[in-house]
């Protein structure tokens, strides 16, 4: 390891590295806060200019813009309600509540603190687990991630609201969504109405509107003249103060993302979605998050940004890519004549290390920028309403059509804006539909395949011990506030029961 | 506005222009268009290959999900009707400037369309500067600005510097 690190450090001391390093964590910034353009986009667009580079040059250039990009798109999630990036959907539930009572300075700096140190802790337990980890990541089966997905699903009472059945429906309502295309194990087309359905509705355009598409309608609705008050931010040390109440929730963001960055497939979505839930669970008030809670945001950004350097272990180790953004960095090693996987720690020792380095030296560089910024970015909140609701709008339909090529998606975009609109009205929010969407395929197919492989016996879900533990909790986290629920019923009508004169308020 | 005493099934108030109604209401029209959202899945999922009906095939799943989703929306749809009936719960749902909202979406229901036929750059002036107008920005050299600015942005960010392409 001494030897690896020795040899990274020396590749380091080019010019030329660093120059990679500082220009990947800007383009990663822009590429992450323009919405409809993902890492791995940014990533493939960066791949033709790395092809004269040194392969020390090439890949810390390309994972500096990842690392930048998976934050940056709080950015936009937090000023706008536009995630830029999927997985930024869940830092807009509070972020962009905290923008709208002039906190956006803060909501701005917590994302980017909570990520450098998710980020951090999640690249040193990187360095120091790569090969332990791999393990853990090839025992998961299409059984462990049917198990993973209903897992997820069960989160759905912490986004669902005030209302379990209304975060139900809005559950089931994604999940018949993801149903649309190619079924998943035969091949077989289902409510493929055109061509363009093929491949199911497209993910991100569907991201765009239901969270940014349906907040331009609702800005609509009051007159365009308003500018959001704006609260000034304290100075740079004092910025680094405002973290001092997470450190618990920092912690622990930090290991479910790394650990769900680890499994192919899972995702920074789902590390989102599964951090901010654990913290609602954990919180003296729950009742706040998405009103706007603080730790929400700290929750969601640290576990996506600790998922990065977690989804980076079983490429280096294996050559697996789990997810678009590595699949396109093992590409661009492959362009290089490098190919991932366990001799890369001998043959190319340089490599590894150069990547654990870039994420060590660049995250300083993206805080300082991000602090920086962030004064400047919540200059954006002054801008009027009028102006901020027609930019939103356009950068939302140029950003669709640039993720895809496709008008369609531009259609499909404005579909989920107005029924995530119409939705909001009756109290269905949009955060359990684009959980469903992440994760209905995953379920579908891997249940699917279970079956397959196990002959159509479903006791292979309880049998498999990863799986069982799994839906064991699944079925406590759903059972749970179904519980909860009936006794709160039960002791308001025991109150009643008791004060019959005093009418109490029908819970909805 | 509405109150909870004397609360109207819809109120359409001339002072403010905004669109109130009963939350009742509301679960009513939304729990009647996503059973038939749901009853569309279903009745649609028997034409779906099926491999035989054998064991879990192409069509269980999306039928599975169809048959809850239509379990949940009925019962929002009774929840909302036996309410409406009722003394009003005092929730009430409201859609401030109707007209302004309305005209959104026609902007954007027609941006894909005019896009496929006139291109980017004249279908993105046009939405855009209607689109300001429509949320109050009504002076109209702000607006040229405005629109000039974005579009030079296109050029420059997705065209010149990402090399994506816009018809």
């Amino acid at each position: 390891m001494i030897d690896g690190f020795l040899a990274g450090l020396s590749a380091f001391s080019s010019w030329q590295v660093m120059a990679g390093l500082l220009g990947g964590v800007v383009i990663g910034y822009v590429v992450g806060a323009l919405p409809g353009l993902s890492a791995g986009v940014g990533m493939a667009l960066l791949i033709p200019f790395t092809f004269g580079l040194d392969p020390v040059v090439s890949v810390v250039m390309l994972v500096s813009l990842y690392m930048a990009s998976e934050y940056s798109g709080a950015i936009p999630a937090i000023l706008m309600n536009t995630p830029g990036e999927p997985s930024s959907a869940i830092t807009a539930l509070d972020g962009y509540p905290m923008r709208e009572r002039g906190e956006a300075g803060e909501a701005l700096t917590l994302s980017i603190l909570g990520s450098a140190v998710g980020s951090i802790i999640s690249t040193l337990l990187l360095i120091f687990t790569v090969m332990w980890m791999t393990k853990i990541a090839l025992a998961f089966g299409p059984t462990e991630y049917f198990a993973l997905a209903v897992l997820g699903l069960s989160l759905i009472s912490t986004l669902a609201g005030h209302s379990i059945l209304r975060g139900f429906i809005a559950l089931l309502f994604g999940l018949l969504l993801t149903t649309v295309g190619a079924d998943p194990v035969d091949g077989v087309m289902r409510y493929v109405f055109t061509d363009n359905l093929l491949g199911g509705f497209p993910f991100i355009a569907a991201l765009i509107g239901l969270f940014a598409l349906s907040e331009v309608l609702r800005m609509l609705e009051s007159p365009g003249d308003r500018v959001t008050p704006l609260k000034e931010l304290p100075g740079l040390t004092a910025q680094f103060g405002l973290l001092k109440p997470h450190a618990g929730n920092l912690v622990r963001s930090t290991f479910i993302g790394y650990i769900l960055g680890v499994i192919p497939g899972a995702g920074a979505t789902i590390a989102s979605i599964t951090a901010y839930s654990v913290q609602k669970r954990l919180s003296k008030s729950p009742e706040t998050f998405g009103k706007g809670n603080p730790e929400g945001v700290v929750a969601a950004e640290t576990a996506n940004n600790a998922c990065m350097p977690g989804a980076l272990a079983p490429m280096l180790a294996l050559g697996i890519p789990g997810k678009a953004s590595t699949a396109v960095l093992v590409g661009a090693l492959a362009i290089q004549g490098v190919r991932p996987g366990p001799l890369i720690f001998t043959q190319h020792p340089e490599i590894p290390y150069s990547i654990y380095i870039a994420l060590l030296v660049g995250m300083p560089f993206m805080v300082l920028l991000g602090l920086f910024g962030s004064r400047l970015w919540v200059r954006l909140t002054t801008i009027p309403a009028s102006v901020v609701t027609g930019i939103v709008a356009a950068t939302c339909l140029l950003g669709t059509y640039s993720e895809s090529n496709d008008i369609f998606a531009i259609g499909v975009a404005v579909g989920f804006g107005i029924v995530g609109y119409l939705l909001s009205k009756v109290d269905i929010e949009p955060a359990p539909i684009v959980l469903a969407l992440v994760l209905g395929y995953m379920m579908e197919s891997n249940f699917r395949r279970s079956l397959v492989m196990s002959g159509d016996d479903m006791g292979v879900f309880l049998r498999e011990p990863i799986s069982a533990i799994c839906l064991v909790l699944a079925a406590v986290i759903f059972v749970a506030p179904l519980i909860q629920n009936l006794l709160t019923w039960r002791r308001r009508r025991g109150e009643r029961d008791i004060r019959p004169g005093v009418e109490t308020e029908v819970s909805r | 506005m509405a109150t909870q005493h004397d609360e109207p099934t819809v109120d359409i108030s001339a002072e403010h222009k905004d669109l109130t109604f009963r939350l009742e209401l509301g679960d009513a029209l939304a729990g009647a268009a996503l059973l038939a959202f749901a009853v569309t899945f279903w009745v649609l999922g028997a034409d779906i290959d099926d491999g035989g009906g054998y064991g879990v095939g192409a069509a269980t799943f999306p039928r599975g999900i169809a048959l809850l989703l239509g379990i949940g929306a009925l019962v929002l749809l009774a929840n909302g009707l036996v309410h409406l009936f009722g003394p009003p719960s005092g929730h009430l749902v409201t859609i401030g400037r109707p007209l302004h909202v309305i005209a959104g979406m026609g902007l954007m229901l027609a941006f894909a369309p005019a896009m496929r036929h006139l291109g980017y750059y004249p279908t993105m002036g046009v939405f855009l500067a209607a689109l300001l107008w429509v949320a109050d920005c009504r002076r109209p050299l702000h607006i040229l600005a405005y629109v000039a600015g974005f579009l030079l942005f296109s050029k420059i960010v997705f065209e010149m510097i990402l090399s994506i392409p816009l018809p």
